[in-house]
């Protein structure tokens, strides 16, 4: 089998990286391994983040750029993006949506954030994740056949449902 | 007391924020961090860090940003630091602009700020407050990096100060957020909760047994990483480890604290048990090598920073221990203030390496010497 990153040399390295329950499997060479692992490594002196970027996006054939778009807030092109390890602005998240995201997922293992919201703009998130919440313990109580718990939570979906609505 | 000249007026409250004279500037700095005291948590973790990374939705990450436009965002955010508090106290922002090449290195040594925002200082700088425990980089990779540094073991009470004050900022100021992805960033890497939280700890022991290597590899798999004192590619000299988590997209907050919490716990176990195996089974060996770097420390005219770190935890291992008296100062603090920039500061002027050494010396010999007498 080929090295999955320069395609030449035999690959004898086989990396297996689980985040969150999602396992990514890499097959590649001694040298290219080195310098993908690097990251991981302890220690390497010179080591520095775009170019840990740059083998991931090496990886990535579907981030291969067919012509070169620009992002239209901040003018930065993917390969600017690659080159300098970083984005240029909020919208390049949208921008290059796929190729993005296919990075992020190699990075942190493809989940969603589930993280802190923030207080002012993220209130009506608060609100839509709160109800989702309680949708689910709903369904569960129902399922557990404790109606009368259930019919806590049901009202309290009901009056959040209509505050949002008014 | 002087007047401003009249043409200066319209920046007074500018140069108010800007950090105000350079004698107050060198008290800031001076002040001894928070994080380098030691509570009955600091044995094997010095210090507790959080920081969180939050930018602008209508701004250009700061590495495109033109120096005016930096300024543009610096002056906003500055405007945004002032209202905040931080239990109770103001912070005080310094505009890296206005900070001698001395002081810059005294803010990176202490860990408040960091080598990348000392790189390119146009419409850069930090809030601090008066203890160090917080400290706001402005423009940095991203427009806010967020952090709270506490010693000892103590992540959720370092994320809690953190999480407020990042809370009243937003209160004033439009986040770049996203359902899906979380807080933006200008590198992936910290996109998600923007969260990197960090332990620094004090292995001797498992250096001294060889197992060093195989107690820190193991967590690579465990999406944590590894750094020396002064961060990415920096030796670990002192036998001074970072540990941080790497992911920061599909877990939150707590379940980052908590799985860096639950691996130093183990780590603190693995080093504890090194040393009570020392203890038992090289007790001679142990005691001559901690006595051995208390001498030099007492005695010694020259010492480089690497001879001076590696002595330090030598004779931090002996104190813990039991073996040796405690210094005057604390272990966090000879480390940290026995580097080039803040010897200088404190001395008020510029040394070449053997100047150094030699004030090296007797700043660490200042701090074991009273005790040794008495």
């Amino acid at each position: 089998m080929l090295c999955q990153n320069c395609h030449e040399r035999e690959a004898n390295v086989h990396i297996a990286k689980t985040v969150n329950g999602q396992t990514q499997n890499l097959y590649l060479c001694e040298q290219c391994a080195k310098k993908v692992q690097g990251a991981n490594f302890m220690f390497q002196p010179g080591l520095i983040v775009p170019d840990f970027l740059q083998a991931l996006f090496g990886f990535s054939p579907e981030s291969a750029p067919q012509q070169e778009q620009a992002c239209p807030r901040c003018g930065m092109t993917f390969s600017q993006i690659t080159r300098a390890g970083k984005l240029g602005c909020s919208v390049c998240y949208e921008a290059f949506g796929p190729q993005i995201e296919s990075l992020v997922r190699r990075i942190h293992g493809g989940g969603q954030h589930v993280g802190k919201i923030p207080g002012r703009k993220g209130a009506a998130l608060k609100g839509k994740v709160e109800l989702k919440r309680l949708k689910d313990e709903l369904q569960a109580l129902v399922r557990q056949e404790k109606f009368e718990e259930a019919a806590i939570t049901r009202d309290r979906i009901r009056q959040l449902e209509q505050g949002a609505g008014g | 007391m002087r007047k401003p000249p009249l043409h200066a007026i319209g920046s007074v409250s500018w140069n108010k924020v800007r950090g105000g004279e350079k004698m107050e500037r060198k008290d800031l700095l001076l002040r001894r961090s928070a994080w380098m005291e030691e509570t009955d948590r600091s044995t094997v973790v010095l210090s507790s860090r959080i920081r969180l990374a939050r930018n602008l939705e209508d701004m250009p990450f700061p590495h495109v940003m033109s120096a005016e436009l930096a300024q543009k965002v610096e002056e906003k955010l500055v405007r945004t630091l002032e209202t905040v508090t931080v239990e109770g106290e103001k912070l005080t922002y310094l505009s890296l602009g206005d900070l001698t090449p001395i002081e810059r290195q005294v803010l990176t040594e202490k860990h408040l700020i960091s080598p990348a925002l000392v790189n390119s200082p146009a419409g850069r700088g930090a809030a601090l407050a008066a203890d160090h425990r917080v400290a706001v980089m402005v423009n940095e990779e991203d427009h806010i990096r967020l952090q709270t540094l506490l010693p000892g073991n103590q992540l959720e009470e370092t994320f809690r100060l953190a999480d407020a004050l990042d809370d009243a900022l937003e209160e004033h100021l439009d986040y770049a957020y996203r359902e899906a992805q979380g807080y933006l960033t200008a590198c992936p890497t910290n996109v998600g909760t923007g969260l990197r939280a960090s332990v620094m700890v004090h292995l001797p022991a498992l250096a001294m047994t060889n197992r060093i290597q195989q107690v820190l590899g193991a967590l690579a798999p465990l999406g944590l990483a590894v750094r020396g004192l002064y961060g990415e590619g920096s030796q670990a000299f002192g036998h001074i480890f970072q540990l941080s988590n790497q992911i920061t997209l599909g877990k939150s907050e707590a379940d980052i604290l908590a799985h860096l919490g639950a691996v130093t716990g183990q780590i603190v176990e693995h080093e504890l048990q090194a040393r009570a195996a020392l203890q038992e089974h090289a007790l001679l060996a142990l005691e001559d090598k901690v006595w051995r770097a208390r001498g030099t420390l007492e005695k010694a005219r020259l010492l480089t920073s690497e001879d001076a770190m590696h002595l330090l935890s030598h004779d931090r291992l002996g104190v813990d221990m039991g073996i040796l008296p405690k210094p005057q100062r604390t272990f966090a603090s000879l480390l940290v203030e026995s580097h080039p920039g803040c010897l200088q500061y404190v001395l008020n002027k510029e040394l070449d390496a053997g100047q150094r050494d030699a004030e090296r010396a007797k700043f660490i010999r200042e701090a074991f010497v009273p005790q040794a007498d008495s």
